[in-house]
């Protein structure tokens, strides 16, 4: 036999002992060695970088938004396609691919169309190509993703003057500008590339639009890259080229991002943002609009007895879910739409204050109980409560829910499911307790409420509630052109769902997106990432 | 065998819950109309062996159906993927070959030495470390600690980038896989190391390296067949390793399809993962053969009964 050798051995030892003892290190102060920054440009500050690089938690199957309806397709693409109106920083209706637009009653909405504008490709757009995308929109066959957002109340779509476009509706619907901006429904493209793709969004068919900047490059597996679109008809103060590189991981996005291989990085996971804030690196917060809480069907015991709703109502400790599993990068939910949502109404101020004077349980497990005792369930029960993967913030609060429930009786089985199991139970009528997650697009004001207080009936809203008078009043809201008025209604129509206890809203959610040294995100808020929010960031001093 | 499991995958995602249409919608009110209009577009409302003799007949055409989620031919989105999967699976196969059998040889030699102790001990670390943490671990140590290699992704560069970039996927793929043939390896080779050939060989004066020759020619048998079942699970594998760095490959896509339920994306990928599994299966049995002289003796001697049989019966 040869002879050994502990010298070799040494050094197997010796690396183990090496790694073992970096990642210790790394681990504590969070380390990184610099590599040269993604972004390029001089040094003044505020100038606009030359490049952006950007790292992303999600991931992109195709870039037509007809077909998958994520809020990453959304804000990818609100660079390079609009709509006949688009969106601006503040949540405001603006001209898009319609310079002007008008309305009569709510029911027939006339847009001008913008004359001499060009596709990315340098062909001229016309109002055949706008119609063309109306209607593959509004198809579900071709546009499973969008046509949802579409009223199925249009009685006509029609080319009224050389550059008119003229919607008609059977009933008013003051929210349909929304539905024709590329924040709801409408992505223009040009009808000659639609029908000759062979593949409409893939990466052999890189999609032609009118937006900001124009795809010069789309991986399905790895990233989108994008360069200033030189037909754009407006002005884009935009980097020249951005790259969106997708990395679902959050540790690996992280340590890309402190290693200087992305300026931006956009889902920074909540409960890790001061790891990611080392490094001179810029953590902030905005809110996300999303409403997450819960819904209760009426039709299935014993959730039809109003005293075993009020009890969970008030077991539920809003504030502690907020600080204890959020880390305060949330807001206690005292509504169904949030303050950023309605502040397009009458200003993000006022839309707070508004939602705070909403009738809701306060926290108090003693009265829960004292209620709970009031109902034909004095002794308590047992139910379910699901909760999609890909949410570990709702499921934590599921468990404190379960935790703060079991102390006056009541027992509930948490579950894990997939989203789409989730998501297919979502007011199926057998569950009494689920939970409701929401994250808008659009900045229709009501448009989590106009669905939940959709109170016509079984299938109208996600609780199968009835209450004829309140689908009413809520259609109504429709027809509301003052914004004064229309924001003290979704506050009257929310106001009598909670007092019934149909809903308990639970939080309202907050994004975080970081910012390397040098690196700037300027004004950003709810609506950024439905405009051309590449022009966001830019130099710092 | 790949007839019945497309079958068997196709039953279990059907009984899957879920709705691939509503996912596609989203937690958006829909109208009853609407979703039925989505769902007849994927033919989600036929019977499930109506549904499946369509995916069958398109697949004997050559025509690997459309993708519910992304709404693209499934054999486009598959394409690349199948290519990344490949060389990841392949290079971590090579590696795990290359430095798992004769890390095992050498521990079989010095066997009880500190040396076999640190090969059997990384071993089993390898062995018991899950890929994920492995995948960080790597990257925390190679690409930011010591900045040897980038952090995710396959670049933008030519085959000395695209391996520069595998190299971290690699390693940690071939951890798991490259420990069991260290094990397999060593356990062989110590029952050759011991036995009474290898002894008369050496009190002959027989050189090392040609002793060393025989008893690996020896171990060969146990080690190509055990060697052969853990590359079956390199494909498995690649799921956590694609994620962990940020690799399209078809790993990661089969788990977002079995997510969304996209039953055209899954039953693709699988039967291809499938293939690639018998095809390492059949190398594998083939390889046995060559290197097993008593299986060459025996088929030889078998074909030359069958023609001396022939020649009887003429």
């Amino acid at each position: 036999m040869s002879a050994r050798s502990p010298r070799q051995a040494r050094k197997t030892l010796l690396a183990i002992a090496v790694s073992a003892m970096a990642t210790a290190l790394l681990a504590v102060t969070g380390c990184t060695t610099g590599q040269a920054p993604a972004g390029g440009g001089s040094s003044a500050p505020g100038a606009p970088l030359e490049s952006l690089k950007v790292a992303t938690a999600s991931q992109l199957g195709t870039l037509s938004v007809n077909q998958e309806a994520g809020i990453a397709n959304y804000q990818i693409a609100a660079l390079f396609q609009e709509g006949l109106l688009g969106l601006d920083n503040a949540g405001a209706l603006v001209p898009a691919l319609a310079e002007s637009w008008t309305q009569t009653d709510n029911k027939v909405w006339k847009f001008q169309i913008r004359k001499d504008v060009k596709f990315s490709d340098g062909t001229p757009v016309t109002v055949e190509d706008i119609l063309f995308s109306v209607e593959v929109a509004r198809d579900p066959k071709k546009s499973p993703g969008v046509s949802v957002y579409w009223p199925t109340n249009i009685t006509s779509v029609k080319q009224t003057g050389d550059w008119e476009i003229t919607f008609t509706l059977d009933a008013p619907n003051n929210a349909f500008g929304s539905d024709v901006s590329n924040a709801g429904g409408l992505f223009v493209t040009s009808k000659a590339f639609y029908e000759k793709a062979k593949s409409y969004g893939s990466a052999t068919d890189l999609i032609v639009g009118t937006g900001p900047y124009t795809v010069t490059e789309f991986d399905p597996t790895s990233h989108v890259s994008l360069a200033k679109n030189e037909n754009y008809w407006g002005t884009n103060d935009g980097p020249a080229t951005v790259r969106i590189d997708f990395i679902t991981d959050d540790a690996t996005r992280q340590v890309a991002f402190q290693q200087g291989q992305a300026d931006v990085a956009l889902g920074v996971p909540l409960d890790q943002s001061e790891q990611w804030g080392a490094s001179g690196a810029t953590v902030q917060f905005y809110g996300d609009r999303s409403y997450q809480g819960l819904t209760f069907d009426p039709n299935v015991a014993p959730f039809n007895d109003i005293h075993v709703r009020n009890a969970i109502a008030m077991a539920v400790d809003k504030s502690g879910i907020v600080a204890g599993i959020l880390k305060g990068k949330a807001a206690a939910a005292t509504g169904i739409d949030s303050p950023e949502q309605l502040a397009p109404l009458v200003g993000l101020d006022a839309a707070k204050a508004g939602v705070a004077k909403l009738p809701g349980a306060s926290f108090s497990l003693e009265n829960a109980k004292a209620e709970l005792a009031k109902s034909s369930h004095a002794d308590g029960f047992t139910t379910a409560l699901t909760y999609p993967t890909g949410y570990p913030a709702v499921g934590k609060a599921s468990l404190a829910i379960a935790d703060s429930l079991s102390k006056i009786g009541i027992t509930v089985n948490v579950k894990e499911v997939t989203l789409d199991s989730w998501l297919n139970d979502l007011g199926n009528g057998k569950a009494g307790l689920e939970w409701m997650i929401y994250l808008p697009t659009t900045s229709i004001p009501n448009e989590i409420s106009s669905w939940l207080l959709a109170a016509s009936g079984p299938g109208a809203n996600p609780a199968n509630w009835t209450d004829d008078k309140l689908a009413a009043q809520v259609a109504a809201i429709n027809s509301i052109d003052d914004k004064q008025k229309q924001f003290d209604e979704i506050m009257a129509t929310t106001s009598v769902a909670l007092e019934q206890s149909i809903y308990v809203p639970v939080y309202w959610g907050q994004a975080a997106l970081a910012t390397r040294k040098g690196v700037v995100a300027n004004d950003f808020g709810s609506y950024t990432l439905q405009t051309n929010w590449a022009a966001a960031f830019t130099q710092s001093a | 065998m790949l007839v019945v499991l497309s079958m068997i995958v196709f039953a279990l995602l059907y009984l899957m819950p879920g709705d691939p249409a509503r996912s596609l919608i989203g937690a958006r009110p829909v109208s009853p109309e609407l979703l039925a209009s989505i769902r007849a577009e994927y033919h989600l409302d036929d019977p499930i062996w109506e549904q499946y003799l369509r995916w069958v007949t398109g697949f004997l055409h050559g025509d690997l159906g459309t993708s519910i989620k992304t709404g693209l031919p499934v054999s486009q989105m598959i394409q690349g993927r199948a290519e990344v999967t490949l060389q990841l699976a392949v290079l971590a196969g090579l590696v795990s070959a290359a430095i798992g059998i004769p890390a095992g040889v050498i521990a079989a030699h010095r066997q009880g030495s500190a040396l076999d102790r640190g090969i059997n001990a990384t071993a089993v670390a390898m062995l018991s470390a899950p890929s994920f943490a492995l995948g960080l671990l790597s990257l925390y140590v190679f690409a930011v600690w010591l900045g040897w290699f980038p952090v995710y992704g396959l670049g933008d560069g030519g085959t000395l980038d695209l391996l520069w970039h595998l190299f971290l996927p690699v390693m940690t793929l071939a951890a798991g896989v490259l420990a069991s043939i260290i094990k397999v390896t060593r356990i062989a080779m110590i029952r050759e190391v011991n036995s009474d050939y290898t002894g008369f060989s050496r009190s002959r004066g027989l050189r090392e390296s040609k002793i060393t020759r025989a008893q690996v020619g020896n171990a060969a048998l146990p080690i190509v067949t055990s060697t052969g079942l853990v590359l079956a699970t390199l494909v498995s594998g690649t799921v956590l390793v694609e994620v962990t760095f940020a690799i399209g490959g078809l790993g990661s896509l089969l788990a977002e399809a079995v997510t969304f339920k996209d039953v055209p994306v899954v039953q693709a990928v699988t039967l291809l993962l499938a293939v690639a599994i018998c095809t390492t299966t059949a190398v594998v049995d083939t390889l046995v053969i060559v290197l097993d002289p008593r299986l060459r003796r025996r088929r030889r001697r078998k074909s030359r009964n069958v023609t001396t049989l022939a020649g009887a019966e003429a």
